[in-house]
């Protein structure tokens, strides 16, 4: 009986999260200071009425918005400079220096550079938009260029427009593509857009809500917000991906 | 619509010569057949006519601009509806009934609106002559188009392709007599012997 239950495989993940929890307790007891590590009994009572507080829902609404639309603009950019980059070969050269640039980076000096130029309020969009653009268009490239030449050719006899060519041939090749790219861009545009409200800390933010917790040696706060984004990012991308799919499905039934 | 004229047509592919000085006439409106062993260059010879090889020597006239085809493999939008599909390659004059009337005609009546990737090899060939014969076209080339089609199917299928390209001119690959017959088609045996010989037609 046991040996059934352990072998099923969301079982096996429920007792190594139980597992985790209990090294994490047993070592907030050994440490048994809040300041230096907090017990996760005492991350999820906070988390019961962390959001109850004023400006709570505000502070979400307030990244939320502006990661997510850092994100969008990322997403409609990097997959229309894809398809001109797979349609023209000039465009791709001339794209390579700007994506090589951007990939290579490290997050953090990018927050600092843009802090000159942009006030607090828009720094987060930017950088989720900076950290997702490369990601969306050199996904979505790799599709256009994975295109089945053979596809290609019956294009070619048939003499099929560009759009045509765009909704049968290509959108088909970029899918699986633009999933995965999808999937690992929400998770970075949230991380990164939170680390750019730490370093900018504009009011009312999640962000700001972190570096107040580490400030004020707040670590209950410090480890119940944490784990709020991570399940903000989880919920958020896999609602993003349903309806990306349901995107394609629908345009596949035109 | 003009003959295609093909003359002393050679192509290779690096040392290995696939057409050695092929001739032939395909009478415009006509049907043709091409018969021969595997390897003897048939599909080459089909797509150098689509324009998707390169001939390596030789000249060939008479292709119409207007061209439709069943290629060797299906070459279908496996996400897509067999509506979809066909929908494709349609001019904007091709009504929605036109494309389900072809597709039932081939017996797919109950597959109209079923993604293609759920449906078997036969089926899928028969979307892949659904597009062919729905496209807007003045020469058809079929490569093996009855392929993986049980006998029925095969008579209904050639009995609907001979109504739809009639006056059309026709170029199907076969290795059956009995479809050349059945399409009323020109037999043209390509064979080993065929690419030094000059098979004018």
């Amino acid at each position: 009986m046991m040996n059934s239950i352990l072998k099923s495989k969301k079982s096996q993940k429920i007792f190594s999260v139980i597992f985790a929890l209990l090294i994490w307790q047993a070592a907030a007891m050994i440490f048994n200071q809040k300041i230096l590590l907090a017990s996760p009994l005492e991350v999820i009572e906070r988390l019961t009425n962390i959001w109850t507080e004023e400006g709570f829902f505000a502070s979400l609404w307030f990244s939320f918005s502006r990661i997510a639309g850092g994100f969008i603009l990322a997403l409609i950019s990097g997959i229309l400079l894809a398809v001109m980059a797979g349609r023209f070969n000039f465009i791709e050269t001339l794209l390579w220096p700007f994506m090589v640039t951007i990939k290579s980076i490290p997050v953090a000096s990018f927050i600092i550079i843009s802090l000159v130029w942009l006030t607090s309020n828009e720094l987060s969009s930017f950088i989720s938009f900076l950290v997702v653009l490369p990601i969306i268009y050199t996904n979505v490239l790799s599709g256009i260029k994975n295109t089945d030449a053979k596809m290609a050719q019956m294009a070619d006899v048939f003499k099929l427009n560009w759009s045509k060519r765009l909704l049968y041939i290509w959108m088909p090749q970029i899918k699986p593509f633009l999933i995965s790219a999808c999937s690992v861009a929400l998770g970075f545009s949230w991380k990164s857009g939170i680390a750019a409200e730490v370093i900018g800390i504009p009011n009312g933010s999640i962000g700001e809500m972190l570096y107040e917790a580490k400030v004020y040696f707040k670590t209950v706060d410090l480890f119940s917000i944490t784990i709020i984004i991570v399940l903000i990012s989880i919920t958020l991308e896999k609602l993003f991906l349903a309806l990306i799919r349901l995107g394609f499905r629908r345009l596949e039934r035109i | 619509m003009n003959d295609i004229v093909i003359q002393n047509l050679c192509k290779s592919f690096g040392e290995k010569k696939v057409l050695n000085n092929f001739n032939y006439v395909f009478k415009a409106g006509h049907s043709s057949c091409i018969m021969g062993e595997s390897g003897c260059g048939k599909t080459t010879l089909l797509n150098i006519i689509l324009g998707l090889e390169k001939l390596s020597e030789g000249t060939i006239s008479g292709v119409p601009d207007k061209k439709s085809a069943v290629f060797q493999e299906d070459r279908l939008s496996e996400d897509f509806t067999a509506y979809s599909n066909v929908h494709m390659v349609c001019n904007k004059n091709v009504s929605e009934g036109g494309i389900k009337l072809c597709l039932s005609e081939l017996g797919l009546k109950d597959s109209i609106y079923t993604p293609v990737r759920e449906l078997s090899g036969g089926m899928k060939r028969r979307v892949t002559i659904a597009r062919a014969l729905m496209a807007d076209y003045d020469l058809i080339i079929m490569d093996e188009p009855f392929k993986g089609l049980d006998e029925a199917t095969k008579s209904l299928v050639i009995k609907y392709i001979n109504k739809k390209t009639e006056g059309k001119t026709f170029i199907a690959v076969t290795h059956d007599e009995y479809e050349a017959k059945a399409l009323h088609a020109e037999v043209i045996k390509m064979g080993i012997e065929h690419k030094t010989n000059n098979p004018q037609g």
